[in-house]
């Protein structure tokens, strides 16, 4: 028996090989924070005489020794994959989510910071309040800062902040920062310490609350800047507080886009007899706003900045009302159009109007085994300028008569 | 590198798989174990200076190995080996009477037969790491087997 259970147990192991520079970086990364709690316990005597601005010290959180979330809570992040439209998916290790603090608002209401960890390297966290709730967001990599600005109150239209709270909170990934500052119109400095999480996060997260005196338009925050444990600035980045992103509600434009000179850039008659549009408009500030409507409704758009750099292949998958619609740009000027591939061979060319390109997937295409895997761009001479695969084993990204159980969807269904 | 150093990079190379192959078993999806193994090594070496000897270098890191994959489950604050953690195979449909014959255990038996036979370690050192006598190992594995072999045999697949 004894034999026999050896040769069971054998053919269930795994073989792979480890990563030891991995390891390595962690030992690293761990030593950094160990040193940095130890220089905060060593500047505990000069914190009397010290600077407001330098009496801050960065608190570090043992991600893995971290409270533990709750199921329903783990479950909500295991959500955020569930029916994610091809390559955006997450990648979040839910199981692992933790807590990183707690903190009390003027408001009286008290928000929870929850992280998890991505299997590609970054993380994905929810602010949550005791009734649950609270925005979620994923970063796959560090960077610099990555501010997050929300008005949990109300907004008028017109950008008047009618009730709170109104929260900056993001992380930071600048190794060396201790204490992030938010600067206000008016002069005011709201300052705080970082709290950093040890690996796999390993970044400092942030929350202001801000105050109702910069609620109005002109006493608003414009600034982050990050500082290092003497004091020195790191890194500054403009923070500013935009109006709710308006759309015309008769025509789904962006507000910005000047209407009386739209233009119906392409126009596909899809299945279902109701007209796909694309359409077009100046700003008065010189940028580019697209837009596509379906029949009556908006599909959703955006405007251009002004002056940024156009990518080569650039297209996004739209569903709605039983079509299914790929669109996208603005593209470079040398792409003429861009090929679809689909999985049983089948191949359809879009052309692209001004950068722009519109296309109905045909229904007989939504069925797995005949979806579109491949996107080529492709110049007017036929050259291939760029290609992306697309991902087919989806949930939800296609229209069917019969939803299904997601696997390991937590009970929720979606069309496979 | 300093000579510990050295031996807990040696082990790395040497044990990874085993490392991943147990605390799979705990943590309860691959990519969270192998996190574990990270964690757990890297633990250790930012911690070797604490390592006096006692117990071999390979238990030490089990010792700490454990501890990690159960702070993922995040049932345990400390680990507590005698405490309600379920150590489960991780792909039960590639052998479905296996996985059912090692449920039939209680979970401290099933976590000796996994650090037996996924961990390969001796019955000294899963004692050691398990805070339990040789004997005690000994016997638990017995047992296993014994009713391993009878929920198999039932299964009439020994």
């Amino acid at each position: 028996m004894n034999d026999l259970l050896q040769a069971r147990f054998e053919p269930l192991r795994d073989e792979s090989q480890g990563d030891w520079r991995d390891v390595m970086r962690r030992a690293s990364r761990r030593s950094t924070r160990r040193r940095l709690t130890i220089a905060a316990a060593l500047v505990l005597g000069a914190v009397l005489v010290a600077p407001a601005a330098l009496a801050l010290r960065s608190t570090v959180v043992d991600f893995f020794q971290s409270e533990p979330a709750s199921h329903s809570l783990v479950v909500d992040f295991a959500r955020m994959d569930v029916g994610a439209p091809p390559g955006l998916e997450n990648h979040v290790l839910y199981e692992q989510t933790r807590k990183i603090f707690e903190r009390k608002l003027e408001s009286g209401k008290t928000l929870t910071l929850w992280v998890a960890p991505t299997k590609t390297g970054g993380f994905c966290e929810a602010l949550v309040g005791p009734r649950g709730g609270g925005g979620m967001g994923c970063l796959q990599k560090r960077v610099r800062i990555a501010p997050t600005i929300a008005v949990q109150g109300a907004m008028s239209p017109d950008g008047v902040i009618r009730s709170g709270p109104v929260l900056v909170s993001g992380s930071v990934g600048m190794d060396k920062a201790e204490t992030i500052e938010l600067h206000y119109q008016d002069g005011d400095v709201d300052r705080q310490a970082l709290t950093w999480v040890s690996s796999p996060i390993d970044v400092g997260f942030f929350l202001f609350d801000v105050p109702e005196r910069h609620w109005p338009k002109e006493h608003r925050f414009e600034r982050l800047i990050l500082r290092d444990a003497d004091g020195r600035e790191l890194y500054s980045e403009a923070v500013t507080l935009h109006g709710p992103p308006a759309m015309d509600p008769k025509t789904g434009a962006p507000s910005d886009a000047l209407q009386e000179q739209a233009r119906k850039l392409i126009a596909v008659r899809t299945h279902t007899g109701a007209e796909a549009a694309l359409w077009t408009a100046p700003t008065a500030d010189g940028r580019t706003c697209h837009w596509l409507r379906y029949g009556e409704s908006g599909f959703g758009g955006g405007c251009s900045p002004k002056g940024a750099e156009r990518p080569v292949l650039v297209v996004g998958q739209s569903q709605g009302g039983g079509v299914v619609l790929l669109w996208g740009g603005p593209a470079r000027a040398d792409v003429a159009e861009i090929e679809v591939r689909y999985e049983d061979g089948e191949r359809a060319l879009v052309p692209v109007v001004e950068g722009m390109a519109l296309y109905e997937i045909p229904p007989e295409h939504f069925p797995r085994g005949h979806r579109p895997n491949l996107l080529i761009a492709r110049a007017a001479d036929g050259r291939e300028l760029a290609r992306r695969r697309q991902e087919t084993n989806v949930y939800g990204a296609y229209p069917c008569e019969h939803p299904v159980a997601i696997p390991h969807g937590y009970g929720e269904t979606a069309c496979p | 590198m300093d000579d510990k150093a050295r031996a807990i990079e040696e082990l790395y190379r040497t044990r990874y798989s085993r490392f991943l192959n147990t605390l799979v078993t705990i943590t309860g999806s691959w990519d969270s174990a192998h996190d574990a193994v990270q964690e757990t090594f890297a633990r250790a070496f930012g911690a070797r200076d604490s390592w006096r000897g006692e117990s071999s270098l390979e238990t030490w890191v089990w010792k700490i190995g454990l501890r990690t994959a159960l702070g993922l489950r995040g049932e345990f604050g400390e680990a507590r080996l005698n405490g309600s953690f379920d150590p489960a195979l991780v792909d039960p449909q590639r052998d479905p009477l296996l996985t059912e014959a090692l449920r039939a255990l209680p979970p401290k038996r099933r976590l000796v037969v996994f650090l037996r036979y996924f961990a390969d370690l001796s019955y000294g050192d899963i004692g050691r790491v398990c805070g339990i006598s040789e004997g005690t190992v000994a016997a638990t594995l017995a047992q296993a087997r014994e009713s391993l072999e009878r929920t198999l045999t039932e299964e009439g697949v020994t």
